[in-house]
């Protein structure tokens, strides 16, 4: 009997504290105030460059991304990983370069072929402060003129990022900053592609990196995104029309 | 939350009324004895049994503000070997959703298991009722969105409160609940979907429903 006594004390107390143990898969962002100087003056730069872009959108579209020019939206805090996304949370998240550890600066350095890790964090901090920042402001303007579900549903993420890059890369144009940011992107990605060409030049396509997006986006070494990234650029190039129709263009794409 | 952890409740609680309302052997002797009295019987060699189940349910990550409630199925093979003892190996998969602003992604956090482990007939041999208790460990599997898939050690206990239909069918409910990502097995190490950082252990409860068949 006591057995059974024990036992019915037992269930239903576990059955009150388990719960309460906070065992979740989910972590809690840290706030802008609780962020390194580092992370905030990373945050602080992507906040302007969207904030430019935001304005440009607003100014040719009905619509706006306000809501991931925020401080609190520009995630960044995370650590040794290599990464640029917005899933669509409302979020943009950036890998800081202090964050991202000395051996992924090295593997940065090398796709840059920088001289000196000064070098590579310079063009680090433009190409994914700025740009690709810009580029995760696209998506948002995606997400919030399509709705994330739609897509998640009826785009693939290959031409996702294709069409993202390509509006970055008229959004800069549009500023009158095409001269600063497209140079500077030839110079970065002119290494990446002729090193890495050889390894990923065959598996630039949307069923490979749908089939292999966990190899391609790798945030411990994305050297595969890394080339994909400036192919991106490279035909954005040369297919990039003004922002006007980049921008209408998206708001058409489900008729 | 005060609804799932009250189900919770509920649900463990049952097994508890289910051995006090055994009905004994063919109405002559007395009432299930309980747990203590149970346990010191000497049953007969035929208690050896063998069950397998086919189970589908309802399943939760318990307090992860972003993951909703989801489903899973799963198998079960066990096997009553010396008295009141047996082993049980199971597989199971669950699906829940993430919710609130990581739910418009339209993803799901998916894991499953592969366990075994020791289980304990609480409910007299030959009896209708069926009352299991057991405990397990084994790999866990977690199929993040953003990562290779990854396996890692794990947990798990629980019940089976149950009927015997036929000699040969039965039917129960077997709550279960897991703590998982112990430790790495396989894979890279779990970075959660919301801020990219390492994810601690997690827990998982299930209560399928299974169909069990006897041998």
């Amino acid at each position: 009997m006591r057995v059974r006594r024990a036992a019915a004390f037992l269930v239903p107390v576990l059955a009150l504290l388990l719960p309460a143990c906070g065992l979740t898969v989910t972590n809690e962002r840290p706030s802008y105030d609780e962020l390194d100087p580092e992370e905030q003056g990373a945050v602080n730069t992507i906040l302007a460059e969207l904030s430019r872009f935001n304005a440009q959108v607003s100014q040719r579209t009905k619509y706006n991304i306000d809501e991931i020019v925020d401080r609190e939206k520009i995630h960044v805090s995370f650590e040794g990983l290599i990464f640029s996304a917005n899933l669509g949370d409302q979020v943009i998240h950036v890998s800081v370069w202090e964050n991202i550890g000395p051996s992924k600066q090295a593997l940065i350095q090398t796709w840059f072929k920088a001289q000196t890790p000064a070098q590579a964090r310079a063009a680090y901090v433009k190409l994914f402060y700025q740009f690709l920042a810009v580029s995760q402001g696209v998506k948002q303007f995606m997400y919030k003129v399509l709705g994330p579900d739609w897509v998640y549903h009826h785009r693939s993420l290959f031409n996702v990022e294709k069409d993202s890059i390509r509006t970055a890369l008229s959004h800069y144009a549009a500023e009158g900053r095409k001269q600063e940011m497209w140079g500077f992107l030839k110079g970065v990605c002119s290494p990446v592609l002729a090193q890495y060409g050889e390894q990923f030049s065959s598996k630039f396509n949307k069923t490979y990196l749908q089939q292999h997006l966990a190899e391609i986006f790798d945030p411990d070494n994305p050297t595969g995104y890394m080339y994909f990234i400036c192919r991106w650029i490279d035909l954005g190039m040369l297919e990039a029309e003004g922002l006007n129709g980049e921008l209408s263009w998206l708001i058409e794409l489900p008729n | 939350m005060l609804a799932r952890m009250l189900a919770v409740i509920v649900l463990l609680a049952a097994p508890l009324r289910a051995v006090a309302d055994e009905p004994g052997v063919d109405g002559a002797g007395p009432d299930e004895p309980g747990l203590t009295g149970s346990i010191t019987l000497s049953p007969p060699a035929s208690t050896r049994e063998v069950r397998i189940a086919l189970g589908f349910g309802y399943s939760t990550l318990l307090v992860d503000p972003d993951v909703g409630e989801g489903y899973g199925g799963g198998i079960y093979l066990a096997y009553d070997f010396w008295k009141r003892l047996g082993v049980e190996l199971s597989v199971f998969a669950a699906r829940n959703p993430y919710v609130g602003q990581l739910g418009a992604i339209g993803t799901n956090f998916i894991g499953g298991n592969i366990t075994l482990g020791p289980s304990l007939r609480l409910t007299r041999p030959g009896s209708r009722f069926l009352v299991h208790a057991d405990l397990a460990i084994g790999t866990y599997l977690i199929v993040p969105g953003l990562q290779e898939n990854i396996w890692t050690l794990g947990l798990a206990g629980g019940l089976t409160v149950g009927l015997r239909l036929t000699s040969w069918l039965g039917l129960s409910l077997k709550p279960r609940y897991h703590l998982f990502n112990l430790a790495n097995i396989a894979g890279p190490e779990l970075r959660d979907l919301k801020a990219l950082m390492k994810v601690g252990v997690i827990d998982r409860m299930e209560i399928p429903l299974c169909l069990s068949f006897f041998f």
